[in-house]
């Protein structure tokens, strides 16, 4: 028949080698900045004992895992959901909404508000992960990206905003 | 007053997603209605636009494959149906995604029946049966040119004309990019048709509140983005505006009837080449002043719809009503000096007076479908007539 054709669609390697890279760094970030940052600690110590969140991008990842171990730790866990348990399951829709929120076009909240992210858990435990994002992504960005990426920007001290960014970036690629 | 009444229905089974990257949720929204391979039906003059590639893109990463057949013709028929069938059935296809409005959604919906169930529930529909079977997933990817009863429970194949609840499309994209800029006269004939619809589901007389919502949205939306779009091509925003008041003011009238001016125009318009849309336009002042002598379906809150909350609440109540029909009269005069072409009345369309009768006249085939009183359609008729704006 004229007109008709059957498409296989393609990939978007680079987009998402993009939200895996930031997907990695953000995860490794969490678990220092539970180190680090009082609240962001007190955020996860509300959380109960062996709590696992997974954040990813549908259908098929990438996928970051952060969870607090038996002593209590919080841990970057990898990419790998298969196996973990996990008691929070956040996904992002598709690969374009990931790339609006990890280029911080959307901050989480307006990307929740925008009903781009599935959430699979407590809700409670869900809005303490985008709590605990936000704080790490003002601790990540310069301010003026980090003003359209979060839902408020806090008012920290020059001297405990560096400090603490220092020590996350440090413990963010160093481990 | 909105309606304080307690006891109404209101159907409106779609989900909408709207706004920027709305399409990349086709694939997710597709798996949860149990979907995995969905055909795209559009029109060529989109897939020349670029449509069918942005759809593609948007199935990216998703591992699902796509079927398109950019080949709707303006009206669409039986034939193009059967033939459909036997390509969405030989390809296992098992959802449909109309990309476009008007004969896209005709089809669409046409051939959701057929491949639902057999291609000759079409007939026994439009015979009076009712359909048996659930119908498989459909979406619809509106844009700016269209006919009114995109997302309603009709659809018109050919000669056929198909009603069932279980037409209404199941989700509703609307994404700047499926959205483009269009040719001034269809965007105004967009806008005019759901504004007709909006008022006449505003003043019909088994309004109800939810029906008062959806219109209030559609007619807010509309007064403040139409003349917007069409001065500034560039207004994705307003654009996105007018097609989710089309969606509000489709839902509203088909949870009630199609109005007078909405038949009128339709009917009008099968025997000159101007879109319906600006032919309610011309009829709609006149019938609001009909209905303002009404007492029975009249309302004081009219203006509240077409000129806003401040507009409205600044206005006495004695001069409310008589306000909202100067607002539609002063967008008309507006669109019709931004608008190559538009007519300045129903006269310029090529009709003679003596004709006029042959749409008053109760179930002729070139008049109206719905039961009003003839000497209300007549009085509408010859004021648009006679009067040039």
């Amino acid at each position: 028949m004229n007109n008709y054709k059957e498409i296989q669609p393609g990939s978007k390697p680079l987009k998402r080698a993009y939200v895996a890279l930031m997907l990695w760094f953000v995860g490794r970030a969490i678990a220092a900045a539970a180190r680090v940052d009082g609240a962001v600690k007190t955020e996860f110590d509300g959380l109960p004992p062996g709590f696992t969140f997974s954040l990813g991008v549908m259908p098929q990842g990438p996928t970051m895992i952060v969870g607090k171990d038996d002593q209590g730790q919080v841990r970057y866990r990898g990419w790998n959901p298969e196996g973990k348990k996990i008691d929070l399951k956040m996904k992002v829709k598709n690969l374009e909404g990931a790339i609006l929120m990890f280029t911080f076009q959307e901050s989480t909240a307006v990307a929740t508000a925008r009903n781009r992210l599935i959430v699979d858990g407590e809700v409670p435990a869900a809005c303490a992960i985008v709590r605990v994002l936000d704080i790490v992504e003002v601790y990540l960005l310069p301010k003026l990206i980090a003003k359209l990426a979060v839902k408020r920007y806090p008012d920290w001290s020059f001297g405990e905003k560096v400090g603490n960014r220092i020590r996350i970036y440090a413990g963010a690629i160093l481990g | 007053m909105l309606q304080k009444q307690s006891s109404y229905s209101f159907y409106s089974p779609t989900k909408v997603l709207s706004g920027n990257k709305a399409l990349e949720n086709l694939p997710v929204e597709l798996d949860g209605m149990n979907a995995v391979k969905p055909f795209i039906m559009t029109t060529p003059g989109l897939s020349v636009r670029g449509m069918e590639k942005v759809m593609a893109a948007a199935f990216a990463d998703s591992d699902l494959t796509i079927g398109v057949f950019a080949g709707v013709p303006p009206r669409p028929d039986l034939k193009l149906v059967r033939e459909l069938y036997g390509l969405y059935h030989d390809n296992g296809y098992d959802a449909i995604i109309a990309l476009g409005g008007g004969p896209v959604l005709d089809a669409a919906k046409a051939l959701n029946i057929a491949v639902s169930g057999r291609p000759e529930d079409l007939e026994s529909l439009t015979a009076g049966n009712p359909l048996t079977k659930k119908l498989r997933p459909l979406a619809a990817v509106l844009n700016l040119d269209l006919s009114g009863c995109e997302m309603t429970r009709y659809a018109t194949l050919g000669p056929l004309s198909l009603t069932s609840s279980a037409l209404i499309p199941d989700l509703m994209i609307i994404d700047p990019r499926t959205v483009p800029a269009e040719e001034r006269n269809i965007v105004a004939a967009a806008a005019l048709m759901s504004m007709t619809q909006a008022v006449e589901a505003c003043l019909h007389p088994s309004r109800n509140p939810l029906t008062d919502a959806y219109a209030y949205g559609a007619a807010r939306f509309i007064m403040e983005n139409t003349l917007n779009v069409i001065r500034n091509s560039s207004d994705r925003k307003g654009r996105l505006a007018l097609v989710n008041a089309a969606f509000f003011a489709q839902t509203a009238s088909d949870n009630l009837a199609p109005g007078m001016v909405y038949e009128l125009g339709m009917a009008i318009s099968r025997s000159c080449q101007i879109k319906p849309g600006l032919i309610m336009g011309l009829l709609l002042p006149h019938f609001l002043l009909l209905e303002m002598k009404m007492e029975t379906t009249a309302r004081n809150d009219l203006y509240l719809f077409v000129g806003g909350p401040e507009a409205f609440a600044g206005t006495m109540a004695e001069v409310s009503s008589r306000k909202a029909v100067d607002r539609i009269v002063e967008v008309l005069l507006e669109l019709q000096s931004l608008v190559p072409d538009f007519p300045r009345s129903i006269r310029d369309l090529g009709i003679k007076k003596e004709d006029l009768e042959g749409l008053v006249a109760p179930g002729s085939a070139a008049g109206v479908k719905g039961e009003y009183d003839p000497r209300d359609i007549r009085n509408i008729l010859e004021k648009a007539w006679e009067t040039r704006f």
